[in-house]
């Protein structure tokens, strides 16, 4: 009994000092599950009463407010991909916005097969190696391609996003299994917009 | 032979008689038919004020619930959008229409929409609030933002509303073309149920992207296999696009009496867009009227510009 009691402060101790970190951090939101349209729609509601209710610029509202729809969408996407079986994750994704003294920041993680990681790594390092003015001209041309391609869009959100933030994108992978891999994608929006 | 004569003068005498009783009975009749066409006419007279009276009252709440839609179903002349200029070219066949718009904009995403419900007049209209609201609830409430997506709803939800567990055989539908203008990113996405989208470039280029072969409410090809697809598109400072319902096109006139057309259409977006967005609707009134000449207009028409400035 006493220890049921003990192990019970321990969470408790554990809620607060996440709540602390939460808090420190400046996190608005977190998140771990599924990505869907409805949980899409809470969040951009959510998110959209945060940024009224902020001093913020419009400018930085509205990129703030595009960069997590793309990003959220980017989920949804995969999640898709699961529902279709095609892969073996459960739909979990990690989903975080959260801001500093000078930028908010849009964390999403989730699970990929090792062997789309390649191709997705070559997409973000080429988007990072470009001007703005190459990163339009890329847009466009891809904008050009997806056209006769059945995946209308595919390849666009990142640099759009890219595009938007005027931010490299961070990235980390991390093994789940053998074919699995947990793919953190981090996008920094800066307050002050040239 | 004065026997002979005499029964020939009675016999005059007789006819003589009957031929006067005839004439009387004749005028009588006619008198008597006076007094029933009279009180005919009377009734009728009755009648056509009855039905005046009730046209009248049909015609004015007919009237007062086109200020209802119309300020429901149109963009306000109040409405400006960052970086965008437009014009709204709306002419109803009847009082109120089964052609509406709809827009919605969250910070650079402009959703526009330009529907065509089948039939015109009063149930035209009765539909078109119902998808009103339904475009409202695909993007307010559920929040979708893809242009495929919105369609799928409408569709889903009109036949849960017709068609789904109830016997009503109601063919009714729309068609329509959905399109996201996103003023930062430079693009223009697109989905469209039987109708197209219309892109004239600033170098003067017309693109028409055709909608899907799907129209909504189509209850004997639900659900459909294949769904709408999406388009995204280039769009920035002097592109200029048109949505449109089918009124236009269909126009019958000329000197042969015949539809406007397609290819007619096409030729007509090229040259307006060499014009200023704020006189373009003028001239497709101009356009359509010296078309139309004495011709009756078919069905509603609605064209939808829009230019990123």
């Amino acid at each position: 009994m006493e220890e049921e009691l003990l192990n019970s402060e321990k969470y408790l101790n554990f809620v607060h000092d996440l709540h602390n970190v939460l808090k420190q951090k400046d996190i608005i939101l977190v998140y771990e599950g599924e990505v869907d349209q409805s949980v899409t729609k809470s969040f951009t509601s959510l998110i959209e009463r945060n940024l009224a209710s902020s001093e913020e610029s419009l400018p930085l509202k509205k990129r703030v407010y595009h960069v997590m729809v793309e990003c959220l969408q980017n989920i949804c996407k995969h999640s898709d991909d699961m529902l279709t079986g095609e892969s073996i994750s459960s739909g979990e994704g990690i989903f975080i916005v959260a801001k500093d003294e000078d930028s908010y920041i849009i964390v999403s993680g989730n699970a990929v097969y090792n062997n789309k990681i390649s191709p997705l790594i070559e997409s973000i390092n080429h988007i990072n190696s470009l001007t703005p003015e190459n990163l339009k001209i890329y847009h466009r041309q891809k904008l050009k391609e997806s056209r006769f391609s059945d995946k209308v869009g595919a390849g666009l959100g990142l640099i759009d996003i890219a595009k938007k933030t005027q931010n490299k994108i961070d990235y980390s992978i991390k093994p789940i299994s053998d074919l699995v891999d947990f793919f953190i994608m981090k996008f920094v929006i800066n307050k002050i917009i040239d | 032979m004065l026997i002979v004569l005499s029964f020939i003068s009675v016999i005059s005498f007789i006819a003589f008689l009957i031929v006067i009783k005839l004439l009387m009975n004749i005028k009588k009749n006619n008198a008597e038919d006076n007094v029933i066409f009279k009180e005919k006419t009377q009734d009728l007279e009755t009648h056509l004020v009855i039905v005046g009276e009730k046209n009248n009252d049909f015609e004015s709440s007919v009237k007062y619930a086109k200020r209802l839609v119309n300020a429901i179903l149109k963009i306000g002349s109040t409405v400006v959008f960052d970086k965008l200029d437009y014009f709204l070219f709306f002419k109803p066949k009847d009082i109120i229409s089964g052609d509406f718009i709809w827009y919605n904009s969250k910070y650079d995403r402009h959703y526009f929409v330009v529907a065509d419900c089948t039939g015109h007049g009063v149930p035209g209209a009765f539909m078109s609030i119902i998808s009103y609201n339904l475009l409202n609830q695909a993007v307010n409430e559920y929040g979708f933002i893809k242009t495929s997506e919105i369609l799928e709803f409408i569709n889903k939800r009109h036949y849960e509303i017709f068609n789904k567990d109830n016997e009503s055989h109601i063919h009714d539908g729309m068609d329509l073309a959905v399109c996201v203008i996103d003023t930062d990113s430079e693009i223009v996405e697109f989905s469209g149920a039987m109708r197209p989208l219309y892109i004239v470039s600033a170098d003067g280029e017309l693109d028409k992207i055709k909608g899907d072969r799907i129209s909504i409410g189509d209850a004997t090809n639900y659900p459909t296999d294949a769904g709408f697809k999406d388009h995204i598109e280039e769009f920035s400072s002097g592109d200029t696009l048109y949505m449109t319902t089918d009124g236009f096109v269909d126009q019958f006139g000329g000197k042969k009496g015949k539809k406007y057309k397609n290819a007619r259409f096409s030729e007509l977006l090229l040259k307006l867009s060499k014009n200023n967005i704020s006189v373009q609707k003028q001239i497709l009134n101009q356009e359509l009227s010296d078309w139309m000449g004495t011709t009756n207009q078919t069905d509603d028409i609605t064209v939808l510009g829009i230019r990123m400035n």
